[in-house]
């Protein structure tokens, strides 16, 4: 979804009210709003609802806010120091940041929010219901429906009262590419700041990051394109695997690169993405150079791998230093040795092996096989 | 499904080879032999398991090179199976687990095999070969 540069302000919201009497009032005329507005207008008049009515803004009862408070822990977790930040990015042009989860239920905000104003207390409570059945047209109902990012901007919200607010939102997936919920941020009687789209969408990938790393994992593995230049963390293709090559978790980005569904339900397999033997992922060691892997496609995807999902910077201000970067490649072909040595020492005996030296057997025959065809 | 194998003859994965039925037949007359030797129970476990091994390679070879390709990498000859023969990941993945256990015979001389494993091995490789014949013999 795109969002062409706004008209001046003036003819901006005399654009909306113009689309509001067209498509809510039923006038002539033409309407100048995107379509997926006018969709969700649609849909909140054939619910029987009508712009000039009072929105409640109520609480989720407390059976069910004990209920996703449970649930939403880990997006909330996941969200906390990303929300902290934008919170203190957007304050001073007044704008402040509200998670919902992806229901359209508040689950944290963060920034500047005015106590005195009810217009931001009321959308800022954790448990409020700000879905669209709720609230009507609102970023937090249009990016859950669009699965999309999103921008609002006074008179498109549907209810007369709402339409105070300007909005960003932007969709947060899970590393199973289901919709955990949605990044909003909000000003009350503010000028329009569409750009805000594209910093929520920052966020919320930085979000989804977080997610994705919180899935038990054995290697990180971080994508980009080959001959690409370096990107921003939130810009780069990011999967979680386990010890046997499945991958536990995806980010979008990795997904997009990857061309797999946006959701899908069974688990995947590092082989059934790249076109290599999965154990060389574990072969790209914190510190040394990013190794070229092929895909289905025919395309190369660039990448590097953590085991602790911190990974080491690779330029020259980088702390990881010739020198360390070399240790690094000794200590790999030393630990090799070692349990090459064990297994001998043992007769052969594998699972012996492994348990002498505190590792699983797949790590063993993994380190043996290092770079055999 | 040639697509695939074609993107990776595109990048140098692969080696596009015309089809030579002579090759294939060879290839799969081959593979009946390793399958005789991993089914007679004189042998020994070890070598029995070689031979189930040998047989799903050359089996998966010829399908390969059925489809007018090359490969060096024995491993990338069982992970092109789901192109060449259609094989479901979690077929040719068992043939991935016996390549791992083969190399470590090959390099280390440590081999562990039951013969449950075998077994299921050997029927595991029989399906293969029978898939590859269906497909050369269907053209």
């Amino acid at each position: 979804m795109t969002f062409s540069h706004p008209a001046p302000a003036s003819s901006r919201v005399d654009l909306i009210t113009q689309s509001r009497r067209v498509l809510l009032g039923g006038q002539r005329g033409k309407a100048a709003v995107h379509d997926w507005i006018a969709a969700s207008w649609q849909r909140c008049l054939g619910a029987g609802r009508e712009p000039q009515q009072d929105v409640a803004f109520d609480l989720v009862s407390s059976a069910m806010q004990r209920r996703s408070r449970e649930a939403n822990r880990q997006l909330a977790v996941a969200a906390q120091s990303t929300l902290q930040q934008l919170s203190e990015a957007i304050a001073p042009i007044r704008y402040f940041a509200i998670l919902t989860n992806a229901q359209g239920v508040v689950v944290s905000s963060a920034g500047q929010i005015d106590s005195s104003d009810r217009r931001a207390t009321l959308i800022t409570r954790e448990g409020v219901d700000l879905s669209e059945a709720a609230i009507g047209t609102s970023s937090i109902g249009a990016t859950l429906h669009e699965l999309s990012d999103v921008w609002l901007h006074r008179g498109e919200h549907f209810f007369e009262m709402n339409t105070a607010y300007s909005c960003a939102g932007s969709p947060i997936f899970d590393g199973a590419g289901r919709c955990a919920g949605m990044l909003d941020v909000t000003g009350i009687d503010v000028a329009e700041r569409p750009e805000l789209m594209h910093r929520v969408s920052s966020a919320a990938r930085r979000i989804e990051n977080q997610l994705v790393l919180a899935n038990p994992h054995t290697l990180v593995v971080h994508l980009r394109w080959a001959g690409a230049d370096a990107l921003g963390r939130e810009a780069e293709g990011l999967l979680c695997m386990g010890e046997d090559g499945e991958i536990c978790a995806i980010n979008r980005t990795a997904r997009q690169m990857l061309g797999m569904p946006i959701e899908s339900a069974d688990a995947t397999h590092a082989s059934d993405v790249f076109a290599t033997d999965w154990r060389r992922l574990f072969d790209a060691q914190l510190g040394q150079a990013p190794i070229q892997v092929p895909l289905w496609n025919g395309l190369h995807v660039e990448l590097r791998t953590s085991r602790s999902g911190k990974l080491t910077p690779r330029n020259s201000a980088s702390n990881v230093d010739t020198r360390v970067r070399a240790n690094v490649g000794a200590l790999k072909a030393h630990e090799e040795d070692v349990i090459r040595d064990t297994v001998s020492q043992l007769k052969g005996n594998v699972a012996a092996a492994a348990a002498k030296l505190g590792i699983s057997r797949a790590t063993v025959y993994r380190k043996l096989n290092a770079k055999r065809a | 499904m040639s697509a695939a194998l074609a993107n990776l003859a595109k990048i140098g994965q692969l080696k596009a080879e015309p089809a030579s039925a002579l090759d294939i037949g060879r290839l799969l007359a081959m593979a009946h032999k390793h399958l005789d030797d991993a089914k007679r129970t004189s042998n020994s476990l070890e070598g029995r398991f070689i031979s189930a091994y040998s047989v799903g390679h050359a089996a998966g070879l010829a399908a390969l090179r059925w489809h007018g390709y090359r490969s060096e990498n024995r491993y990338q000859v069982f992970q092109t199976l789901q192109h060449t023969v259609g094989w479901t990941p979690v077929q040719w993945r068992q043939l991935d687990s016996a390549h791992n256990k083969r190399n470590l015979a090959e390099y280390e001389g440590y081999l562990e095999v039951e013969p449950s494993y075998l077994a299921g091995l050997i029927e595991l490789v029989t399906l293969l070969l029978a898939d590859v014949e269906h497909l050369v013999n269907s053209a």
